[in-house]
């Protein structure tokens, strides 16, 4: 099916709670999942249902896409021959992503949810790149009361992690 | 707040989140509980380097080293890179000998293999390691061994026969490395892609010349030689014509390696059908050097290189109007970019060894103008 033809057409997408967005194809084509639903249901057959995403969020989503709907997305490079030195990874953010970003937790962790499932490649590793920043310098127990995470550890079983990473420790 | 628990449960969120830390909070993230725990320690444990990562490399690896036995097998099956390079034994410390059978006995999923510039490689700890019980490791795909002056050509050619599944070999600066050891790897290697070597006197065209007398061709996609001032335009064509599938040649500094040379293994390659090349560095080569004839050859031959790098020497004429010196000047570049669409594919260009004293603008503007496409130029001076 030739999905370029119609570049400047529009497609539905209507959220779970029957917020309905009208959107250039090019700007929903950023999600993975949207366009290949876009593929599959044929044009004009009504709007495309986005289950698991809520109308806000759905309106922060669309406008990272839309920001970004004439930039080709860079692939990570992978696992390649000829590198032998893997650079550590660095937490750099665009400044128009930092300010996109700058959103309470509950949106933070809605719009990685939303990337997720929507599959939105760039978006998530924003997400990520975003909660990395927040866990740096955490202690567990801080991490753990700031997103509300039960430790289900036994004693024996923290005695025992702490003694495997003990080589690990930098000294 | 369920939302948020949700969302940091789902893997690929986690995994995303744990790729940007660093082992200091990883170590922290892994104590949260059982998931996070389970997360994080591929990225814990992956890929360790010892040489430049802590503030005491020698005693982090020395503990990690002793008490890598006893870790479970759950852990140590994760680990797929080790990076020792850098790594210096103190002066008066006595290096156990057996570390390297202990890391490859140990770690069944290692793939990745840094010693580079590591005092813990030499002769006497390779053969205790070999002499025991010959065995394989098949798993070990990318070994780096640059500039290790305490391996010897015997240790060398034991590689093939250790490691058969080598993908990516790089040996640069380390001159136990002979044409004899060499060709064993070329033969033996089936799988062998990357190749990096220089440095040395001891390398020339034998290993390449007696590939091609066995009629095997290799696998290298990418090869790259520095300062191999024994390699002539024999060994050149040879390897060109033995390396069907090349995409990235570096001949960076071979100063006996001639344009005729380079033209002649190009006319082969070319002849074959099988010109794949992608990048070409021929920078800081002394005896290069290319009249206007052998540039129009390059751009007929090379119409899929996407990279090149080149000394300013070869690329422009130091003399305005002489048309039997190197490089070329202003009107012949004009004449040239007559050509049918020159370089179609090449975006970028760097142009070594500029001399501080002469450089002509003009020239340089007007060279590079003969590539339509270039998206990145780079330009070094001499010295």
């Amino acid at each position: 099916m030739d999905s370029t033809k119609n570049d400047t057409d529009t497609v539905v997408l209507r959220c779970y709670d029957n917020k309905e967005f009208v959107v250039p194809r090019k700007v929903a084509r950023k999600s993975v999942l949207i366009s290949n639903m876009m593929e599959d249901i044929p044009d004009g057959s009504g709007a495309i249902p986005i289950h698991n995403v809520r109308g806000l969020v759905m309106e922060k989503v669309l406008e990272y896409c839309t920001h970004y709907a004439d930039t080709e997305v860079q692939e990570d490079e992978g696992d390649s021959d000829e590198e032998f030195d893997v650079p550590a990874r660095t937490i750099d953010i665009k400044p128009w992503d930092a300010k996109f970003i700058d959103v309470d937790v509950e949106m933070l962790f809605e719009l990685l949810q939303a990337a997720n499932f929507l599959e939105i490649k760039p978006l998530l590793n924003l997400g990520c790149k975003t909660v990395a920043s927040m866990l740096k310098g955490r202690t567990p127990e801080e991490i753990r009361k700031q997103f509300n995470i039960p430790n289900d550890f036994t004693e024996e079983e923290e005695e025992q992690i702490r003694k495997e990473n003990q080589w690990a420790e930098d000294r | 707040m369920s939302l948020v628990m949700s969302a940091l449960e789902q893997p690929t969120v986690l995994n995303g989140v744990f790729r940007y830390l660093s082992r200091a909070d990883l170590l922290r993230c892994c104590l949260v509980n059982r998931q996070w725990h389970h997360r994080s320690l591929p990225y814990i444990y992956g890929n360790i380097r010892f040489g430049s990562y802590w503030t005491s490399p020698w005693d982090a690896w020395c503990m990690f080293l002793s008490m890598l036995p006893y870790y479970p097998f759950s852990i140590r099956q994760l680990v797929h890179t080790i990076d020792l390079s850098d790594l210096i034994a103190p002066l008066y410390h006595a290096v156990p000998d057996h570390w390297l059978q202990i890391v490859l006995e140990k770690l069944p999923a290692l793939r990745t293999l840094v010693l580079s510039r590591c005092t813990l490689v030499h002769s006497g700890a390779w053969s205790t390691f070999v002499r025991p019980k010959p065995r394989y490791y098949s798993e070990l795909t990318k070994l780096a061994l640059d500039k290790l002056d305490d391996i010897s050509d015997k240790v060398i050619a034991q590689l093939p026969a250790l490691f058969p599944s080598l993908r990516s070999l790089s040996l640069v600066g380390t001159r136990g490395v002979t044409d004899s050891s060499l060709g064993r790897i070329l033969g033996q290697c089936k799988e062998l892609r990357v190749l990096r070597i220089g440095y040395t006197h001891r390398v020339g065209d034998d290993a390449w010349v007696t590939l091609g007398q066995s009629g095997k061709s290799s696998r290298l996609t990418s090869v790259r030689l520095l300062d191999l001032n024994q390699l002539t335009n024999h060994g050149l064509r040879s390897l060109t014509n033995q390396c069907p599938q090349l995409q990235r040649v570096v001949i960076r500094g071979c100063s006996r390696v001639t344009m005729t040379g380079l033209v002649h293994a190009l006319t082969d390659v070319v002849a074959l059908g099988h010109l794949t090349w992608k990048t070409l560095d021929i920078s800081q080569c002394k005896s290069l050097c290319a009249d206007v004839l052998t540039w129009t050859t390059l751009a007929r031959y090379l119409r899929p290189l996407e990279t090149l790098r080149v000394s300013y020497a070869v690329a422009i004429s130091r003399h305005k109007g002489q048309s039997s010196g190197t490089g070329l000047d202003s009107n012949t570049v004009a004449r040239l970019a007559h050509l049918d669409n020159p370089w179609p594919c090449l975006t970028r260009i760097q142009i070594d060894e500029i001399p501080t004293d002469c450089m002509d603008v003009a020239g340089l503007v007007n060279f590079l103008r003969w590539f339509r496409y270039l998206e990145y130029v780079e330009l070094m001076q001499e010295g």
